[in-house]
C-alpha cells in the first residue's frame, strides 16, 4: 500500500488517487452517497483514464484506484492493467483481485466472516458512530484477516465527550487484543494504535500535497471527501496539459500551528473535515484534536504494557501529557510568539 | 406516487421496503431540520385547536404560511436529492429517510415522507 509522505512541502504529489466512478467507495471519514445509489455506474472515460496512465508512467508517479460497487468494464480494466497501482475496493470486491485493499463498513460486522484468512491484508475498518461501542468486538472478528488495520471514525462532526469516551474505552480493549497478537508473534499494523510507536515527528494524510483526486469526470481535488461533498476542485487533469491544480497554501503542516506544538504524530490531520468544521484547513476542530489524543494515550499504555518485549523496548517511551486538547494550550502557558498563541 | 419515477421497476422491488440509496450526513441535517418543524407546527396548531389564539387571523396566517413554507421546502428537498442521487422509485411509493443511518428507503405505498 502507499504510504504518504508527512510533513513533506511537495509541489508535486507523490500519488493521485484516481476515482473509476463516481460512486467509489468512501474509505476515510467521509461518506459518497452515490456508492449506494441504484442507478448504474457513472464510469471515468477510458481515454481520460488512459492519460492518466501515461502521464504517472512518465511522471513516475503512483496510481491508486478507488472502485465502487461494481467491477469496472473490460476496456477500463485494460488501461488499469498497463500499470502497477493499488486498488482500493469495497468489501463485495474483495476477493475479485489479490493484494487490495478492503474497506469494511461496521454495518457489515456480521459478515466479517467472509473474508478469509489473510495475516498480510489491508483492511480498512469504517467505524459508524452508532458503531463506537462494538469496535474491539469488531476487530476480534477481524483477527487473522488483516496484517494492517486502518479505523476510521464517521461521523466525526457530530462527536461528543461521551463519543470520545467510549472511543478512548474502546482503544484500550482493542490495545489488549493488538499485545495478544503480538505475544503470538504476529507483527499486525493498526494505525490509531500502533503508528505512533513508530513515529518521530508527524505524518499526517497529507491531502493535497502528497497526493490528489481525480474524479472521473477530470476534476481534481484535494481528497475524495470534497469530490463527494461538492466543494471546488483545485484543478484538473487533461492529457495535452497533464495535472493543472493549485491547492491552497494552508494545508501544509508549517501553516498550521496548533498541529505543529502536537506530538500526536499519527494524526490525520483531515484537512477536510478541518474546513468543514471550523472554516480553516490548518485549524483541527476539538473533535479531532480529543480524538487523536484518546488514540495517542491507547498507544502510550500499550507502548507500557508491551514492556520488554522486542522490538518495542527499544522505542522511546511516549510522555504522559497533562491535557487531551492542544487548542487548551493556548490558554495554559506563555504565548508562543511564533504562532500567535 | 413517489416523486420522481422514471425507470422501469426492478424485479427486486418486491419487498415492502428497500435500501435505495444514502445522503451525506449535513444533507440529512437539513431534512431533519425541516421535518422537526413541521412537526412541531403541526402539534401546536392541535394544541391551540381550542384556544382563542387560533381563531386570531394573523396569528392563524402565520401559522399556516409557516407550516406552507416548510412542506415546500420538505417537498422541494426530496425532488432535489432525488434528481441527484437518481433513487429508483415506483408508482405509489414513497420515499422515507432513516435519520440515524443517512439511508432513504423506499416504503410501497404506506409511509409518508420522513423519519
Amino acid at each position: 500500500m502507499l504510504e504518504p509522505v508527512a510533513g513533506c512541502k511537495m509541489t508535486e504529489p507523490a500519488y493521485l488517487l484516481v476515482l473509476l466512478e463516481q460512486g467509489a467507495v468512501a474509505f476515510c471519514h467521509d461518506e459518497n452517497p452515490w456508492f449506494h445509489a441504484c442507478s448504474e455506474p457513472r464510469w471515468i472515460e477510458p481515454d481520460l483514464l488512459s492519460g492518466i496512465v501515461d502521464f504517472a508512467e512518465e511522471s513516475g508517479k503512483a496510481l491508486m484506484f478507488v472502485l465502487g460497487r461494481s467491477r469496472p468494464p473490460k476496456r477500463i480494466e485494460r488501461v488499469m492493467g498497463r500499470i502497477d497501482h493499488a486498488k482500493i475496493v469495497p468489501f463485495g470486491l474483495h476477493d475479485v483481485w489479490d493484494n487490495v485493499v478492503v474497506v469494511v463498513e461496521s454495518e457489515d460486522r456480521e459478515r466479517f466472516a467472509e473474508l478469509g484468512e489473510d495475516w498480510a491484508r489491508s483492511l480498512i475498518l469504517r467505524i459508524a458512530r452508532r458503531d463506537l461501542a462494538y469496535c474491539s468486538d469488531m476487530v476480534e472478528r477481524l483477527v487473522g484477516r488483516f496484517g494492517r488495520l486502518a479505523l476510521h471514525l464517521r461521523g466525526i462532526e457530530y462527536f461528543g465527550a461521551r463519543d470520545v469516551a467510549i472511543y478512548a474505552r474502546e482503544l484500550d480493549r482493542i490495545a489488549v487484543v493488538i499485545r495478544r497478537l503480538y505475544e503470538e508473534g504476529r507483527p499486525v499494523e493498526t494505525n490509531v494504535l500502533t503508528d505512533r510507536l513508530m513515529l518521530s515527528s508527524m505524518r499526517n494524510c497529507d491531502a493535497g500535497i502528497t497526493h490528489v483526486t481525480i474524479a472521473p469526470d477530470g476534476r481534481c481535488y484535494i481528497c475524495p471527501a470534497d469530490f463527494a461533498i461538492g466543494h471546488d476542485p483545485i484543478g484538473h487533469f487533461d492529457a495535452g496539459s497533464g495535472l493543472v491544480i493549485a491547492p491552497p497554501a494552508s494545508l501544509t503542516l508549517s501553516r498550521s500551528p496548533l498541529c505543529l506544538r502536537c506530538d500526536a504524530f499519527h494524526c490525520k490531520r483531515c484537512v477536510h473535515l478541518s474546513r468543514r468544521l471550523t472554516g480553516e484547513a490548518n485549524v483541527p476542530s476539538e473533535q479531532q484534536c480529543l480524538i487523536a489524543h484518546a488514540e495517542r494515550e491507547a498507544s502510550r499504555r500499550l507502548l507500557q504494557a508491551l514492556g520488554p518485549m522486542e522490538p518495542f523496548d527499544r522505542l522511546p517511551r511516549l510522555p504522559d501529557l497533562d491535557y487531551r486538547d492542544p487548542l487548551s494550550l493556548a490558554g495554559a502557558r506563555p504565548p508562543d510568539r511564533r504562532f500567535g498563541l | 406516487m413517489a416523486k420522481s419515477g422514471k425507470k422501469a421497476i426492478p424485479a427486486a422491488l418486491k419487498a415492502d421496503r428497500q435500501c435505495v440509496g444514502r445522503v451525506l450526513p449535513g444533507e440529512r441535517d437539513e431534512v431533519l431540520r425541516l421535518h422537526e418543524r413541521r412537526a412541531g407546527l403541526d402539534e401546536l396548531v392541535l394544541s391551540l385547536q381550542d384556544s382563542p389564539l387560533l381563531a386570531n387571523p394573523v396569528f392563524y396566517d402565520k401559522v399556516v404560511a409557516d407550516l406552507g413554507r416548510t412542506v415546500k421546502h420538505l417537498a422541494d428537498w426530496w425532488d432535489a436529492k432525488a434528481k441527484k442521487y437518481g433513487w429508483d422509485a415506483v408508482p405509489g411509493g414513497q420515499w422515507s429517510i432513516d435519520f440515524d443511518s443517512c439511508n432513504i428507503f423506499l416504503d410501497h405505498g404506506t409511509a409518508r415522507h420522513g423519519g
